[in-house]
């Protein structure tokens, strides 16, 4: 029973998340309002967040220029859309609401784009080339899984825009970020630890977060709990680092591959620890101490000065990450325990990097729940991957 | 205990307290209604925007909702700029509304003063 109850927990708040969300977060530099954009109504939908009214789908505009070229020249599309999931066809993928993408299709092609039931189609035609076949991929620099995986120095690239790719990719599993069709989890030698950990006796593990929900302070998000929330990461990498940088709250982890932790980070403990890498084969792993235990993670509230995480990074596919993180706690658990999941890449055209959030506005919601206040602490932290 | 009620029961908890753009908790707001009025401010910031609308209630007098919107960057791909909304705008907002009676809430989506209706 208490096993059914976990899923349905989980699988309530995964949800949750999906009825709430934005259906693209746009990285792209053209995001944004259109001018002139013709007015519509929108069907009336019922409640409010929570029960969020669904607005009809619309495309305000698909354009190519030029939309007549010659052999080896590129066209530009451009397209604005509300409300919805965009994708075009011909190998140009799912698309932010409003955006652009060069393209240099081979023969005459006819680009359709989709949202939900709501098409719009336009033809490029290429000089001295006949119609392409319908469905097939006319259009060099198609993206996808099925490309080789890029790598640096002979390891693999982690570098792209990982994120909460919209509703379709939740698929009764997902929830930010996680890949729509997830390819088999590769070995690992910490496959068989437990989800949750084992505390030791007499420790208090109450909840002791904002009770207007344990990420609506602003604070830093460190290790997975930062894809807890529905906003992007991005990875750079070279040779000799790797940089994670999470929109929100706008924080960051600057990696250093094969050396080793900064010599007092053990006595001077911050936020997102201290965090260096080495490789496994082809999976890095990253190795974080130092944190500051003023959060939650991984199931414990408030770590102790001797939490430590592991997290591995495997690429299965061209565009995907396939992430894993082990966490020890000596002072307030026994042994290790593990999460998991994969990481979609997000390669919509036009999407190139994520977006600043500074949180310049917050505010204090705990007057909002009147007499009776906010919901009592529980026990059990918050754990980003849960 | 049946497992189907439990499971309905623990999923019913969970979607009202759950994380909304993951910022915060909805568990402060209940209900649904839709306001109008005038905006008076409308600020662009994160983690949440807000827009200020004044209205009057049933004996007439003078109220300033403050609607909360989602973050810029959700509202971004919803079609928002920083100049969707301004001063003086006839607009409608319909979401939750606080549990404490406050004129406060948490617009889901706005009805704009080009008869737009957009989500927010």
């Amino acid at each position: 029973m208490k096993r059914v109850l976990t899923v349905a927990s989980f699988l309530a708040v995964w949800v949750c998340v999906a009825s709430t969300q934005a259906p693209q977060t746009p990285q792209g530099a053209n995001a944004g309002q259109q001018p002139g954009a013709p007015a519509q109504g929108a069907a009336p939908g019922q409640g409010g967040r929570g029960g969020r009214a669904p607005i009809t789908p619309r495309i305000v505009r698909f354009e190519a220029s030029p939309s007549s070229i010659k052999p080896g020249e590129s066209v530009v599309l451009s397209w604005a859309t509300e409300a919805g999931t965009p994708a075009i066809d011909n190998g140009v993928g799912a698309v932010p609401p409003r955006g652009t993408a060069k393209i240099t299709p081979r023969v005459t092609t006819t680009y359709t784009l989709t949202m939900g039931d709501v098409t719009r189609s336009l033809t490029v035609t290429v000089a001295g080339t006949a119609a392409a076949t319908p469905g097939a991929a006319n259009t060099a620099g198609a993206s996808g899984a099925t490309q080789p995986i890029a790598r640096i120095d002979g390891k693999p690239d982690f570098s792209g825009i990982y994120g909460f790719t919209g509703m379709a990719s939740l698929g009764g599993r997902g929830g930010r970020g996680a890949a729509a069709a997830a390819p088999a989890a590769p070995a690992s030698p910490f496959a068989d630890l437990p989800a949750r950990p084992t505390l030791k006796p007499g420790v208090d593990n109450t909840a002791k977060p904002n009770p207007a929900g344990g990420t609506a302070d602003c604070m830093p998000l460190p290790a997975d709990t930062a894809f807890g929330v529905p906003y992007p990461f991005q990875v750079f990498q070279n040779k000799n680092y790797v940089l994670i940088v999470n929109e929100y709250p706008g924080t960051f982890r600057i990696i250093p591959i094969d050396q080793p932790h900064r010599a007092d980070a053990a006595d001077d403990p911050t936020w997102m620890g201290d965090s260096v890498a080495h490789w496994d084969g082809d999976t890095l792993v990253i190795d974080t101490i130092g944190y500051n235990g003023k959060h939650s993670i991984g199931g414990i509230q408030e770590p102790s000065d001797r939490f430590h995480t592991i997290e591995r990074l495997t690429r299965t596919n061209a565009k995907d990450i396939f992430y894993e993180i082990i966490y020890e706690d000596p002072e307030k658990a026994t042994g290790q325990w593990r999460a998991s999941r994969t990481f979609a890449g997000d390669t919509r055209a036009g999407v190139n990097k994520i977006l600043e959030f500074v949180c310049e506005n917050n505010r204090n919601y705990v007057p909002l729940f009147g007499p009776q206040g906010p919901p009592a602490p529980q026990q059990g932290g918050r754990g980003g991957l849960q | 205990m049946s497992r189907i009620p439990a499971l309905l029961l623990v999923c019913a908890c969970l979607i009202a307290v759950a994380p909304l753009g993951a910022h915060h908790s909805t568990a402060m707001y209940t209900g649904s209604r839709t306001i109008a009025g005038t905006v008076v401010k409308f600020e662009w910031t994160n983690p949440h925007a807000h827009v200020y609308i004044e209205t009057k209630d049933e004996k007439g007098a003078t109220v300033v909702w403050d609607c909360e919107l989602m973050s810029l960057n959700h509202l971004r791909s919803y079609g928002w700029t920083a100049k969707t909304v301004k001063p003086g705008d006839m607009v409608s907002a319909t979401g939750m509304y606080a549990r404490s009676g406050d004129p406060s809430m948490i617009a889901s989506r706005m009805k704009l003063a080009d008869g737009r209706e957009i989500s927010s």
